[in-house]
């Protein structure tokens, strides 16, 4: 109980803390990209001190706070405040069973913290976990839905359904890219996933390189970073969803996306990218045993070292989507559901089928289940061949010209 | 039962009074002046025409279906995955051919590739 | 410590409960038809809380997959489709109201009748220490329930009856072909009213 609440404190001042500090390095990367500077101005309160903006967070929030915190007469006032405290809680909610490290120790200097060494997870052991993580996501639909219908505004309701299409359409590739992972490791339990590929030493971005590339998109449409961020593309629809939000709650609404993207990376890191694995550094097996040293301090180090490997993970893997974010432009809404819909629902399939049929393999000539680096090079054949046959199939439309000889039902189709 | 639903409903009752509690400072703090244009729906500076809540595309609609259907589809796969490789699952039932199962689920997916490709004939994920 | 002196068993059993039927009772008595779509979105993700106190983790998460995440999402497609503004808010009249009782009443009643039917249902306390819920590994049964073996009757010696002689495996081929059959069918009902000749052979 006290250790569950011990956990979930540091989890939400970490995450709202991260998420804080990630929009400022957003900003500067989106300068440096540009060729600017961004903002570096805000340093220590009441002293000319700037140390590189790292106040400018602080600002912002404070900011946010004294806005007006203004509900329109023409809005539909329950749902209207109900939605960004659905979307925030929703993102909040999914971090209670992933987990932020591996474990510590029960003892420090001689002090018992607790019986067992501690699991760094809220929840440890939920043998549903990613199924949660998956159901979560489909809750959050409802914060933009019901935002969107509530504020009675034409750009919030275009951008809800907008939204709402998106991110059930691309829930599913999610799931397929999912359901590889979950054959290869036998278990939903996000800590069991990170051990078993632990264990063997081989991620399943390099076991299975096709379930990585459906995982990783449809996390980047769910997490509507740009490539798929017609939820609320500027250019377009103002604000899309969260036009008529001001003050603070638009601050829920814009830190909600924050955290969809630290969780999308997590998770890309968890199920593909090894969590807090690195090979000849970490150790292999789950159990934090102090690379076997007879020093005291080792399982520390070692528990300590794996919270570092995996942040450092985390945070490339989201200075990544800071770069995508602003090297490509946006879809137009036919291609993006053409890519969920023709692209990667037939590609999360084929990962299925093939790690299933490898599986299967290996088990009629080796006797045994688990990944090995001879399904390697098949699982990148595989991957290869699926792409070519994909761009076969459903070839890219390329010819972004406006079509002026519309149907009149297709000009209403034009949403 | 209780390591899952104690923690996870303490994290999400947390993270709702983290929410609640920052609207609470944000009414509490923020200035209050209201003004008639304020009260108008946003569009770029024009007069709102007509209501927000159009009608739309029945399109959305279908991909809902769709979605559902396929959702639902994939959800039967899951248990099959976690039973196969888990070592107390299929692997610890004697008299059971693994090869067996495997050839049902792939049963199951041709089925659903069967509903996938006429439907893609069909043009239910042609958007225009 | 007080925590641990509390049942919380019970506690979140009749705290998901009443929020269960609270927001049923606040769909009905509501007229605004999103609010009443809203409603019942909380109430069955209240009703997936039973199942995870049940120990069925498994089926809680498909229950807020597939009815919180999926069905209300058609729901309120549904709704937002047809609430133009005279549709959104809704009276129900008196008629309809004695209509809808007499409906859902009988089904209660039917329903309450075959739960009492069951004989270890009908004390609160079946069985005291034998209450068995929490199993590890549900998942991994159901996925084996679907394979053909029947996870109540592992202690049977017999391998045939281990197997229940096919389990589930007949109706988890059967749901497959009801799927296929359910997305043809939206596929075809949905399509067929487009008109090809009006776009001259474009479509």
């Amino acid at each position: 109980m006290i250790e569950a609440l011990v956990k979930i404190a540091i989890l939400l001042g970490g995450l709202m803390t991260a998420a804080a500090y990630f929009v400022l390095l957003e900003r500067r990367m989106a300068a440096w990209i540009q060729d600017r500077v961004g903002p570096n101005r805000v340093g220590i309160p009441l002293t000319k001190i700037r140390v590189l903006g790292l106040g400018q967070p602080l600002a912002d929030g404070v900011k946010f706070i004294t806005k007006e915190e203004y509900t329109p007469a023409h809005v539909d006032k329950r749902l209207y405040v109900l939605a960004p405290i659905v979307i925030l809680v929703a993102a909040l909610a999914t971090f209670a069973v992933i987990p932020f490290g591996s474990m510590i120790p029960a003892t420090v200097f001689g002090y018992r913290l607790a019986e067992k060494p501690i699991e760094l997870v809220v929840a440890p052991g939920a043998n549903v976990g990613m199924i949660y993580v998956f159901a979560l996501s489909s809750i959050a639909v409802y914060g933009v839905i019901l935002g969107g219908w509530a504020s009675n505004n034409k750009y919030s309701f275009l951008g809800a359904l907008r939204s709402s299409a998106q991110l059930i359409a691309y829930e599913l590739p999610l799931g397929l890219g999912l359901l590889g992972v979950v054959l290869a490791s036998g278990s939903m339990d996000l800590g069991v996933i990170i051990g078993s590929q632990a264990s063997s030493g081989i991620w399943f971005a390099i076991a299975q390189p096709l379930g990585f590339c459906v995982f990783v998109v449809a996390a980047f449409a769910e997490a509507a970073r740009l490539p798929f961020d017609l939820p609320e593309c500027e250019q377009e629809l103002v604000g899309g969803y969260h036009t008529e939000y001001s003050g603070i709650k638009l601050l829920l609404f814009l830190v909600a996306e924050f955290l969809h993207m630290i969780a999308a990376s997590f998770l890309i890191v968890i199920l593909f990218l090894g969590g807090w694995h690195f090979w000849g550094l970490t150790g292999g097996s789950a159990e934090i045993d102090g690379w076997g040293l007879a020093w005291s301090g080792a399982p520390w180090l070692q528990g300590l070292l794996r919270i570092v490997v995996l942040m450092t993970k985390i945070t490339l893997v989201i200075v990544g989507f800071m770069i995508i974010r602003w090297s490509w432009p946006r879809f137009r809404f036919d291609q993006l559901m053409a890519l969920a819909w023709k692209v990667m629902l037939p590609l999360g399939l084929i990962n299925f089928v093939a790690v299933a049929m490898m599986q299967q393999l290996q088990a009629v000539f080796t006797g045994a289940m688990g990944p090995s680096w001879l399904m390697v090079p098949i699982a990148w054949g595989v991957a290869v061949a699926a792409w070519l046959g994909i761009t076969w199939a459903a070839p890219m439309i390329a010819d972004n010209r406006p079509r002026r000889e519309l149907d009149p039902w297709e000009i209403d189709s034009q949403i | 039962m209780e390591t899952l639903v104690l923690p996870v409903l303490l994290f999400v009752v947390c993270a709702a009074m983290l929410a609640i509690g920052m609207l609470a400072a944000g009414s509490l703090i923020g200035p209050k002046r209201n003004t008639a244009v304020k009260e108008m729906p946003y569009e770029s500076g024009m007069d709102p025409a007509h209501d927000a809540r159009r009608r739309f595309d029945v399109r959305f609609h279908l991909v809902a279906i769709a979605f559902l259907i396929f959702d639902v589809e994939v959800l039967f796969l899951y248990p099959w995955a976690v039973a196969n490789t888990n070592p107390a699952g299929l692997a610890a039932q004697v008299g059971l051919s693994q090869l067996v199962v495997f050839c049902e689920v792939m049963v199951f997916v041709v089925l659903l590739t069967v509903g996938f490709v006429y439907a893609w004939r069909k043009g239910v994920f042609q958007w225009r | 410590m007080i925590f641990a002196a509390m049942d919380w068993h019970a506690f979140f059993f009749w705290m998901f409960a009443l929020l269960t039927c609270g927001f049923a009772l606040a769909v009905l008595f509501s007229n605004n038809v999103v609010h009443m779509a809203f409603y019942l979105i909380l109430s069955l993700g209240a009703s997936a809380g039973l199942f995870f106190l049940a120990g069925a983790e498994f089926v809680g998460a498909m229950q807020l997959m597939i009815y919180v995440g999926g069905t209300l999402v058609l729901v309120i497609f549904g709704v937002m489709l047809t609430a133009q503004s005279r549709f959104v808010s809704m009276e129900t009249r008196s008629g309809e109201w004695v209509v809808a009782l007499g409906v859902g009443g009988s089904l209660l009643f039917m329903l309450m009748i075959t739960a009492f039917n069951v004989e270890d249902w009908r004390s609160p306390n079946p069985r005291q220490g034998e209450v068995t819920v929490a199993e590890t590994q549900v998942v991994s049964q159901i996925g084996l329930g679907f394979a053909g073996v029947r996870v109540d009757k592992l202690d049977q010696p017999d391998g045939q009856l281990r197997g229940g002689m096919s389990g589930y495996l007949l109706p988890f081929v059967i749901v497959s072909i009801h799927l296929l059959v359910v997305l043809i069918g939206a596929a075809y009902m949905a399509r067929t009213k487009r008109r090809k000749d009006v776009s001259g052979g474009r479509s």
